[in-house]
């Protein structure tokens, strides 16, 4: 047995009392309250930063005597902000935002990602931008404010960049630390920022920008899986944000060909080798057993022969539901003169589902049994009051009848889904749409648990065999579209690693001089496993890194 | 099963979209909101870490997140506590991550019986507690939840919607689908017991 879960059984139940006894308001208010107050010195005038200077680094005494005085002076400053601009206009003040404000740690900062400048004419009219790479971001009208919660009219510049693959995220320095940050499955991942005058701007309280973002997933994750996470610094956590509304463009194989109906409605062409109807027939048979049961309308239908019979109620508990005396009818065309005219023995009744029976009546002779079959079904005897029951049955089962035609359009468009895994290959072109209500680093995507994840002491030596240090470790897992970095690695030549070692993986390393080194082989060695780390020297452009990273 | 205090009428959810503006206004008006739905956001943390300590702390900052983050609440006709339990999922969520721990699984006696009871074909189950816990233990995370919620918690497929933050029925067809692949799993446990 596996050992995924802590499995507790028959836990203790707690009374009302011993959860109120932990129940404190005020005390909840002062903790909010504490929080409210921006944490460091990353405040309102602190303008984000996209690049370390390795070179400037400062002493540790400069470093936190200028921080903490900087911090100090920051927050006497925002104090003094709120206050202004709370009594001299009634703007809200972004606080959140301000506080959220965060720069990537590229691990190579002079290989990056470039950002696109993409321009708000008039922020009071708001705009449609578009990205080379096809995403959208729909801008509202008035949609930002300055650090004071003042609305920002005029120009207004957007910098923005996408990261679609594992090199991208390492090049950005996206913040991905096994067990620290959720295993994060990205389908499409944005950063955004504005500024105005070169100044931070942030998003009005009131409005979100609309993001058409696109990105690839892998075909076999259905896109009801999927979901919108934004990195949150305080926390250092993706905060789930919501379910992504995903469209699904095109279907392509592992070469790139495009099998879809690039941005045209391509669940038809997808699903080409069945029609609408076979896979609405197809989705009906499988979900036939939740399907809700017409009530049985009282009386006796024309041409239908009733049967009385003394059934055991025990045997038949469904009919009991019926509460008066069980008659079964059958259609009078299966009916031959020669049934009334015998004395059968015995009759046997079995149910069939959806109130139908199959009833076989039984004549015994030396011979053998003589045997006659009819599908019967309960007749309910036309009162008053059995007429009133089968309206609000018949109402109720309407509303659960067009809730279940419902599920069969789910299971529709998930099986089209799936016959566009089958025939067009292992990836699917989506579109993520979704709203942010603040800048930075939005992430789509399907948290995931590593199933069969080694948990492993990594010996890193070159080719020669002898030990190497690593600084910084990192691997990409191409089976589940995942990439992520081990924690403090600490320019040592070993590390404790977790991996998949049954998927395809990549496994790289930044020495203390930014050399980059790639994982040629691995054996184990006693209780450990050596990787043997090729050296790439120290790479310059971003063509050469992906030379060395892509699968 | 836990006090769920789910509001399901739209007048009170309208009513209760008026509470939440007022704390948005005034984080003090969120008194009303926490007093209501701390028993059942405590329970629902309390069903899966069974540590009544660990509980109290995760619920105060299920409910700390709720008032940082109230002024981003926008109502899409769906009840307030789905947002709340949906931040106590996360809070769970992360806590055993970051603790570096199995998460916990509550299961009680009857809970066997009553999954049982989902399959109209029983013929070939036949599930114990024994049985159930190795099933559970293939499951993914996800489905995990959709078991607490629907099975475990008897929630109704709205509510469990809304906490997943999915639509009613793409909740049916995964608890349909979760449900299908539990079977095939108990049929083949038992035959190779």
């Amino acid at each position: 047995m596996k050992d995924n879960y802590n499995i507790k059984t028959n836990p203790p139940e707690l009374s009302s009392e011993q959860i109120s006894k932990h129940q404190d308001f005020d005390a909840l208010f002062a903790k909010f309250q504490e929080a409210e107050i921006p944490p460091n010195g990353e405040t309102a005038d602190s303008t984000p930063v996209r690049s370390i200077n390795e070179e400037k680094k400062l002493s540790p005494i400069f470093k936190y005597g200028t921080g903490a005085l900087m911090a100090v002076a920051a927050s006497v400053l925002l104090v003094f902000m709120i206050r202004q601009s709370m009594s001299n206009g009634n703007f809200i003040v972004p606080t959140d935002q301000i506080n959220e404000v965060y720069a990537l740690q590229a691990p190579m900062p002079s290989i990056q990602k470039p950002y696109a400048n993409l321009v708000v004419t008039e922020a009071e009219k708001g705009e449609t931008l578009n990205y080379e790479s096809g995403s959208k971001i729909i801008v509202p009208a008035s949609a930002f404010v300055d650090e004071t919660g003042k609305p920002v009219k005029g120009k207004v510049d957007i910098q923005y960049r996408e990261f679609n693959d594992h090199v991208d995220m390492f090049l950005a320095g996206v913040p991905k630390e096994i067990d620290k940050h959720q295993n994060l499955q990205s389908v499409g991942m944005m950063e955004i920022q504005g500024f105005q005058d070169g100044k931070a701007v942030y998003l009005s309280m009131d409005k979100t920008l609309e993001v058409e973002l696109q990105g690839k997933v892998a075909a076999n994750i259905p896109t009801s899986d999927l979901k919108v996470y934004v990195y949150g610094k305080q926390e250092d956590t993706w905060e789930y944000s919501a379910a992504d509304n995903v469209e699904v463009l095109a279907a392509s194989t592992i070469n790139g060909t495009s099998a879809g109906n690039n941005g045209n409605n391509a669940s038809n062409t997808l699903a080409a080798s069945k029609t609408t109807e076979e896979l609405i027939q197809e989705a009906k048979r499988t979900l036939a057993r939740s399907q809700p049961k017409q009530p049985i309308k009282p009386g006796v239908g024309e041409n239908m022969q009733v049967f009385d019979f003394d059934i055991n109620i025990e045997e038949f508990p469904e009919l009991a539901a019926y509460n008066q005396k069980v008659q079964l009818m059958a259609s009078a065309d299966q009916m031959s003169e020669g049934i009334f005219d015998t004395l059968w023995n015995s009759m046997e009744l079995t149910g069939l589902g959806d109130d139908k029976y199959n009833m076989e009546l039984i004549y015994e002779t030396n011979e053998g049994n003589i045997v006659r079959t009819f599908e019967v079904y309960p007749a309910i005897e036309n009162t008053d009051r059995a007429n009133k029951v089968y309206l609000e049955q018949l109402e109720e089962y309407n509303i659960r009848m067009e809730q279940w035609e419902a599920d069969v359009l789910v299971e529709v468009q998930d099986m089209r889904e799936q016959e566009a895994i089958a025939d067009n290959g292992d990836w699917k072109e989506i579109v993520n749409r979704f709203k942010i209500n603040r800048f930075g680093l939005w992430n789509c995507g399907k948290e995931i648990e590593f199933e069969n994840a080694l948990k492993v002491n990594a010996n890193f030596v070159d080719e020669n065999g002898a030990a190497i240090a690593v600084n910084k470790l990192f691997v990409t897992n191409k089976d589940k579209q995942l990439y992520y970095f081990a924690p403090n690695t600490a320019n040592k030549s070993t590390a404790e690693l977790k991996y998949e070692a049954t998927a395809e993986n990549k496994i790289w390393a930044l020495t203390e001089q930014n050399e980059l080194l790639v994982a040629n082989d691995s054996a184990p060695k006693g209780e450990s496993v050596s990787f043997q780390m090729r050296s790439v020297g120290i790479v310059k452009t971003e063509e050469d890194i992906r030379n060395v990273l892509t699968f | 099963m836990s006090t769920s205090k789910y509001t399901v009428t739209q007048q009170a959810m309208e009513d209760e979209w008026l509470e939440v503006q007022a704390a948005q206004q005034n984080p003090a008006k969120f008194r009303v909101l926490y007093k209501r739905y701390y028993e059942p956001i405590f329970r629902f943390v309390y069903k899966r870490t069974i540590d009544e300590v660990l509980a109290a702390d995760l619920t105060s900052q299920v409910f700390l997140k709720a008032m940082q983050k109230i002024d981003k609440y926008v109502f899409k006709g769906v009840p307030f506590s789905a947002w709340l339990f949906r931040i106590a999922s996360n809070e769970i969520a992360q806590h055993f991550r970051k603790q570096n721990k199995n998460r916990v699984v509550a299961l009680e006696e009857r809970t066997a019986q009553n999954i049982e009871d989902e399959y109209e074909d029983k013929e070939d189950l036949d599930i114990n507690m024994s049985l159930l816990k190795s099933v559970i233990q293939d499951l993914k995370p996800d489905e995990v939840e959709l078991l607490e919620l629907r099975f475990f918690e008897k929630r109704p497929f709205k509510e469990v919607a809304d906490i997943l933050d999915i639509t009613e029925n793409n909740a049916k067809v995964k608890i349909y689908r979760l449900l299908q692949k539990m079977k095939k799993r108990f049929v083949k446990q038992k035959r190779s017991d």
